[in-house]
Order: C-alpha cells, then structure tokens, then sequence
C-alpha cells in the first residue's frame, strides 16, 4: 500500500509536478537524517547530507526502475552519500566487517535472567546502542524500528543477506554481553 | 524481580521508543530550494568514452587490418579498385614491412580496447544510476 502511494507521486513529480516531491521529502526525512547521523556523528553534516540526499534522489528519479521499493532505494542512496562524504572528511576507506562462515542458531532467540528493573535496562542499551559502530547502528534502525527485511537492508548496505544476519546475531550478542557485565556491576553495588 | 527477557523484542521496543532524529526546521522549504534550484540548472552527464574516440579507435582498427593484408598483397587483378587502394596504403608507409605477429597484437588489443570500452560505458551508467 505505502509503495503504491510513493509510485503514484513518483509519477506525479516526473509528469512535472514539482510540489508532488514535498510529499516523500516530508515522509522519508527523519529516517534520511536518522541514517545520516548514524553515519556521519554529527548534526549539521547530517542535515547537510540529507538535502544533497533529496536533491540527488530528485535528479535521478526517471532512473528509478521500482525493482526494489522507492524507501530501499532512497535509504541505499543515503548510506552512499555519508559514507562519501565521511570519506571526504576524514580521508578514511569505510570498511564493513563480516565473517565468511555461518555461525550455529544465527537466529536463536537469546534469553537472560534479569534481576533488575526493565527500565534499567532499557537506559543500559540504550547507552549501548550508541556506542556501537555506525553500521551497526544504521542495522539497528532499519530492522528494529523500519522493519525492513534482511534483503533490502543487504540492499542498502551493500553486501549479502546472509551477512546481514551474521551482523545482527554478533550485534545482540554484544548488547547481551554488555548487558550481562552491567547487571552484574549494579548487582554488586545494590548489595 | 527475576525474569527472562527477549534481547530482540528488549531492542525493539528501545528503538521504537526513542524514536527517529528529526532534521531542523525549514529542512523541507531548503530541499525544495535546491531541488528547484537544481532543476533549472540540470546536471549534464558526459559519457565515459565520447563518440568521436570510439569512432577514432575504430578507424585505428580498421587501418591496421588493412597494413596486415597491405604488407604482403599478392595482387590477382579481380578487384582493381582494391588493389588500388592497397597500392596507395604501401605507398604511404613507403614499403615499411610490418611483421605479422605486431599487426595481430596491435589490432587484437585496438579490439578488445573498443569492446572493453563499450562494455565499461554500460557498466558505469548502470553504477552510477
């Protein structure tokens, strides 16, 4: 349904309604900024990334070819335009880890005895979160709070769908582990 | 309070809770601006390789194909109009014998040069889509 609604005005803007952009601008603009701040760690860059991101989607609209949907295609324009300016900037290559093999019950559910309060922990990886790598962020957002499917974020990113998931499984196990040290540190401060 | 709790539904329900950054006012009104902006001042793409270089590098091909026959033409006087020719080309390289094996590298590479060429423009036009 939200494709058929982006097709709709995607033909609207290439008719030549210009006003008809506004549209998936203010639709598509927190989650471009958002991928952007991830990316870039700082706001006025991300703001900045962000509008040569609408303009550069504008430009190459007749080039959209709806294989994939017009959100998967704008987030993967995004991570490639911050990801060139972080290169501009700070003069690094960006590069994705992965391993190459695949891990035992990548997607086994984990679980963990917590004998703090919830809301403890959910400021705990919340503060977590944030320190992790800006990839891994940027995969936090798309699956967590998107709810996009593991090929549209491999899509995005750049590499293989089953890396993506490689990724995710070595991203909660990171937070269980943080998550696990804190509760023990708190434990033993509470007693 | 002793439980077991879900890492992925603990992520899940952090993130939708703390929500997406929002950009700062007047983001759309300046996205319009360039994007108005940039519409009365379009972008031109050049290609990677232009027509007249193809044209020149095709040309080189077809030279080279005929020095490779030209250095040993034995004439058997059913095409004049190419003997001619052929004559006038050994003419202009005054009789300078190039060995066969240089004529097959130099037009084998010139060949896969254009055809590299072509295959690269296509490949660069669907990257940069």
């Amino acid at each position: 349904m939200e494709n058929k609604t982006d097709t709709i005005y995607i033909h609207r803007i290439l008719s030549g309604d210009k006003g008809a952009f506004a549209y998936l601008v203010e639709k598509y603009q927190d989650m471009v900024y958002t991928l952007a701040c991830k990316i870039l760690g700082n706001k006025e860059d991300a703001e900045d990334a962000a509008q040569e991101v609408f303009v550069k989607c504008y430009r190459a609209l007749k080039n959209y070819n709806g294989h994939a949907s017009f959100s998967t295609w704008l987030y993967k324009i995004t991570y490639n335009h911050a990801l060139d300016i972080l290169k501009k900037n700070t003069g690094k290559r960006h590069t994705i880890e992965w391993k190459s093999e695949l891990e035992p019950d990548m997607m086994q559910h984990q679980y963990f005895d917590e004998k703090i309060d919830l809301k403890e922990i959910q400021l705990l990886l919340k503060e977590a979160i944030h320190h992790l790598s800006s990839d891994d962020q940027v995969i936090i957002t798309l699956y967590y709070y998107e709810d996009l499917p593991l090929r549209d974020i491999a899509e995005i990113i750049g590499i293989r769908e089953n890396n993506v998931k490689i990724k995710l499984y070595r991203i909660r196990s990171k937070l269980m582990e943080l998550l696990k040290s804190k509760n023990e540190i708190i434990s033993i401060l509470n007693l | 309070m002793s439980h077991k709790i879900n890492i992925d539904d603990l992520i899940k329900n952090m993130v939708k809770e703390d929500g997406l950054e929002t950009p700062p006012d007047g983001f759309l009104n300046k996205v319009m601006s360039s994007v108005v902006a940039a519409n009365e001042n379009p972008v031109a793409y050049k290609p990677l390789i232009s027509k007249y270089i193809l044209a020149a590098i095709f040309s080189g091909v077809v030279l080279i194909v005929f020095f490779i026959f030209g250095s040993g033409y034995q004439s058997k006087g059913n095409y004049p109009y190419l003997e001619n020719l052929l004559n006038g080309i050994q003419a202009f390289h005054f009789n300078l014998e190039i060995p066969a094996y240089i004529s097959y590298i130099v037009s084998s590479a010139l060949i896969m040069l254009m055809i590299q060429a072509v295959l690269i423009s296509g490949l660069y036009k669907k990257m940069h889509r």
